[in-house]
Order: C-alpha cells, then sequence, then structure tokens
C-alpha cells in the first residue's frame, strides 16, 4: 500500500481514526453546513458549535490543546480530534476528502 | 509567633505548587506560538478581570473575615459550598491576583479556600496520587445506595450517555463560560468492588443571572461510572479536576453507569433521551442570546456570575452577593479607560508571551499570578 501523504499535523487530542468531507465552519450561523459524517475543521470550538459537532465525525482546530472545548467534547464522544494545526481553516477546503489520524494528530489526503 | 512563621511557611509552600500547576496547566492547554488566555471563548479571563478582581476581591476578603468572626464551623462551611470545585476554580488566582490590593488581601481568601479543599479532599489538596477523594466509604455507600445501572457495554446506550455528557459538560461552559466548573465537578477514581468509580456532579444549572437557563427541567445531574478494574491508569484526575494526561476516551471501558437527576433516580433511558432533548433546546435558546451580547454585556454578564460562585459564603453570614455598582460603573462609564489597558498593556503582554520559550513563558505567568508579589 503506497504511503498516504500528511497534509497537516497538530496535537491529537481524542485518538482514534475517521474518514470524511471537510466543512470549514467560521462561525456559529454556519453550523447547518455541516451533514452527518463530514469533518468539523474550525478556529476553535465553543458550545455554539454543539449543532455542528453532533454531527462531526472528527473534529480539527486551528488553536487550543488538550483542554480546549473540542478536545474534552470529542473525548467524550469518542471522536477523533486534532487541535492545534495553527492553519487547518487556510489548507483545508469545504469537500475534500481527509483522513484523521486522533492517536498521531496526522491529517490525510484521502483519495 | 512560632505558629504563625509555621502556617506561613506552609502556606508559601503550597502557593508554590499551586503556581507550578497552574502555569503547567496554561502552558500545557494551548498550542505553540499561542498566547495562553488569549483564546477563550468569549472573552479572555484577564479582560473581564480588569473591571471587577479588586471590587470581587473585597467583598470575599470582608464575607470571609464575617464568617471567622461569627465563628461558623468548617462543617457548615463546608455544606454551604457543597461542591469544591467552585473554590478549585478560584485558586487560579486569576481573579484574586489580577489587581492592585494588599498582599494580604490577596493572601487570605487563598488561605482559606486551601484549608477548605483540604477538608474536603480528606487532606490531599493536590490530588498527588491522580485520584480526587471526596468521599469515605460510608459516604461512597450513601451516594450509591438505591441506583438503578444500565449497561455501558452496549452501543446505544454507551453512545447516549457519552452523548448526553459531551452536551452537559458544553451547557456549562454555555453558562459559566471558561469558569464552567462553577457548574460541574468530578471526583474519584474510588476503587470499589465491581471496578473503578468516577462520581461527575452537575450542579448549578438554572442560575437566575441567564434567563434562558430556567428553560431547563433539571438543575443538578449525578452520575456515577464504573469503569474496569485498572482503567484507572487512564483515569488522572488532576488538581483541577480534570483527566488532562490523555487523548485517549476511556468511554470503551464504561462497565456500567447510573444517574441522580434532582436527586431522583433514573431508571429508563428514554428518561435520558427526555433530558437531552430539553438541554439542546435550552441551549439553542441561551446561544441566540449570547451571541446577541455586545462586549460590555458579555463583560457584565461575567461579573455577574463570578459575584454569583461567591453566593453559598455570603449566603451564611446574610450578604447580599450581587456585583456593586461599581461593578457596572466600571463597565459603563469607564469602558474606554479600562479597555485602553486591556488593549495597549495587558492584551500586548500576553501577545509578546507567545514567541518565548517554554521557560521564559513559565517564568513570566509565575510572576503574574503570584499573589505575593
Amino acid at each position: 500500500m503506497p504511503k498516504q501523504e500528511i497534509i497537516l499535523k497538530g496535537i491529537p487530542a481524542s485518538a482514534g481514526i475517521a474518514k470524511g468531507k471537510v466543512k470549514i465552519i467560521l462561525d456559529p450561523s454556519e453550523n447547518s453546513k455541516m451533514k452527518k459524517g463530514d469533518i468539523l475543521v474550525t478556529e476553535m470550538t465553543n458550545p455554539l458549535f454543539l449543532p455542528a459537532i453532533q454531527r462531526a465525525k472528527a473534529i480539527i482546530t486551528d488553536v487550543g490543546g488538550l483542554l480546549c472545548h473540542a478536545a474534552i467534547v470529542s473525548r467524550e464522544l469518542g471522536i477523533p480530534c486534532v487541535v492545534g494545526t495553527k492553519r487547518a481553516t487556510k489548507i483545508l477546503k469545504d469537500n475534500q476528502k481527509i483522513k484523521v489520524d486522533g492517536e498521531k494528530g496526522t491529517i490525510y489526503q484521502d483519495n | 509567633m512560632v505558629k504563625k512563621e509555621l502556617s506561613m511557611q506552609k502556606l508559601n509552600k503550597q502557593i508554590d505548587i499551586l503556581l507550578d500547576i497552574i502555569v503547567e496547566s496554561l502552558l500545557g492547554a494551548k498550542s505553540e506560538e499561542e498566547a495562553a488566555a488569549l483564546t477563550l471563548w468569549p472573552i479572555p479571563v484577564p479582560q473581564g478581570m480588569l473591571y471587577f478582581s479588586d471590587v470581587w476581591t473585597k467583598k470575599l476578603n470582608r464575607v470571609l473575615h464575617l464568617i471567622e468572626k461569627r465563628k461558623i464551623k468548617s462543617k457548615e462551611i463546608l455544606k454551604a459550598i457543597r461542591f469544591p470545585s467552585r473554590i478549585v476554580q478560584f485558586l487560579w488566582l486569576d481573579a484574586i491576583t489580577f489587581n492592585n490590593l494588599s498582599k494580604k488581601e490577596k493572601l487570605y481568601p487563598i488561605a482559606k479556600f486551601l484549608i477548605f479543599l483540604s477538608l474536603f479532599r480528606k487532606k490531599d489538596i493536590f490530588c498527588e496520587n491522580g485520584k480526587n477523594i471526596l468521599w469515605n466509604k460510608k459516604e461512597l455507600e450513601k451516594h450509591k445506595r438505591g441506583l438503578h445501572f444500565f449497561s455501558g457495554k452496549g452501543k446505544n446506550l454507551n453512545k447516549l450517555i457519552s452523548t448526553f455528557e459531551a452536551i452537559l459538560w458544553s451547557y456549562t461552559e454555555l453558562l459559566y463560560w471558561t469558569n464552567h466548573p462553577f457548574g460541574h465537578g468530578f471526583h474519584g477514581s474510588y476503587s470499589i468492588r465491581e471496578g473503578d468509580l468516577v462520581v461527575k456532579e452537575y450542579f448549578d444549572l438554572k442560575p437566575k443571572a441567564w434567563s434562558f437557563s430556567q428553560g431547563l427541567n433539571f438543575s443538578e445531574v449525578e452520575i456515577f461510572e464504573i469503569y474496569k478494574r485498572n482503567t484507572s491508569s487512564k483515569i488522572k484526575l488532576e488538581f483541577f479536576e480534570r483527566n488532562i494526561r490523555t487523548n485517549q476516551s476511556i468511554k470503551q471501558d464504561l462497565e456500567k453507569f447510573a444517574l441522580k437527576v434532582n436527586g431522583k433516580i433514573v431508571k429508563k433511558p428514554e428518561e435520558i433521551s427526555q433530558f437531552l432533548e430539553n438541554l439542546m433546546e435550552v441551549i439553542k435558546k441561551g446561544s441566540e442570546i449570547i451571541q446577541a451580547l455586545n462586549e460590555q454585556q458579555l463583560i457584565e454578564k461575567y461579573a455577574d456570575y463570578y459575584f454569583y460562585a461567591i453566593k453559598p459564603l455570603c449566603d451564611l453570614v446574610k450578604e447580599n452577593w450581587h456585583p456593586p455598582k461599581q461593578v457596572r460603573n466600571n463597565i459603563y462609564k469607564k469602558y474606554k479607560e479600562i479597555n485602553a489597558v486591556w488593549e495597549k498593556v495587558v492584551k500586548k503582554n500576553f501577545e509578546k508571551t507567545a514567541d518565548l520559550s517554554y521557560k521564559q513563558q513559565e517564568k513570566i505567568l509565575k510572576e503574574a499570578f503570584d499573589p505575593r508579589n
């Protein structure tokens, strides 16, 4: 199997692997963009993002560490989460297919 | 005299440990190139504190002195506080330290809180073994009596309780923002016959400061989770009651769980679903209300619930817990003046720390949080 290319790295905040389409949500008013099974990509989460989080298969954020909202909630929900990537919202594109490894803190292109 | 010096030595040692924990938490809670405390939702802690921390700390001093003067017994004080996570949150030292009050006014409440915490935590203030033990065997038995346990192994029930907890935890953040432990406290793990027990208590879920919270059908939730023996190697509760040393979800090791809502034992999973549904409705309403607030209103709310958090202590001496007029004046009449200090001095200083090494950041933060400076 060919080695997958890492497109982004961050802090592994909640273990697990998930594949899905990217949905970049910069403001809670965009929560409805998220469809069940999408991967939530945002600067940082807070309780206003809950409707999007509940539909997310994984979460990726630009900022934050092991104690941020995204990290704690995703560990409770048992979904992968990578935080502190610094530029996920800039590098990833809506509907891009990716693979998230919450154990290693890595994000791969998933063709 | 000797006794006084010894207790001062002890307090100094405890403050040193506390500063280590605070700084390690702040620096560990962020990624590189990020300034600690600036990314917090919805406003950075130091920004809010500029408007009320001196007034709050003075009030706290007065209330604690009154409690001492009236010789109110420790037992009664602990009963009033009920949940130690409330005072643990004050021991972040931000409100107590970020002001120009005297060293004496800063150290007095810290010393008192450490004494209360020592009583709550059976003398192990800093949870040195990764356990936050609040209940002895007898208390544990009393709380567990009659509970109805659900299996945590099945996918559906496991998902239901996981979702309920994630949403409940988020709700406390919606109410109390970065001070969410004003609405929850976690303790354990307790080694019991069936495995390792973790207790999660959610309280004050309908504070009067938020009208939207009144739509919630419950104000307290107790969750009892029993994990497979030895999962405790992954469950390590630290001083601030967080399980921070892992990125692993421990839910796959959940053997069984039970709930009490408003003190009533939950017997059917459908009840949990109903609580969840109600919670989501309230969160929706609350989110809309919070999103509509401007910066001054956000700071006013921040002050409101910070004062509300010392209500149990105020009630003991029949003091009004509400923020004094001076706080509103600071927010609405002196906003420009105080905001300039935030924008031009405090925020800038925090931003500068992001480029420094860990050691340098550690030194600056320790100095900033040290009440003895």
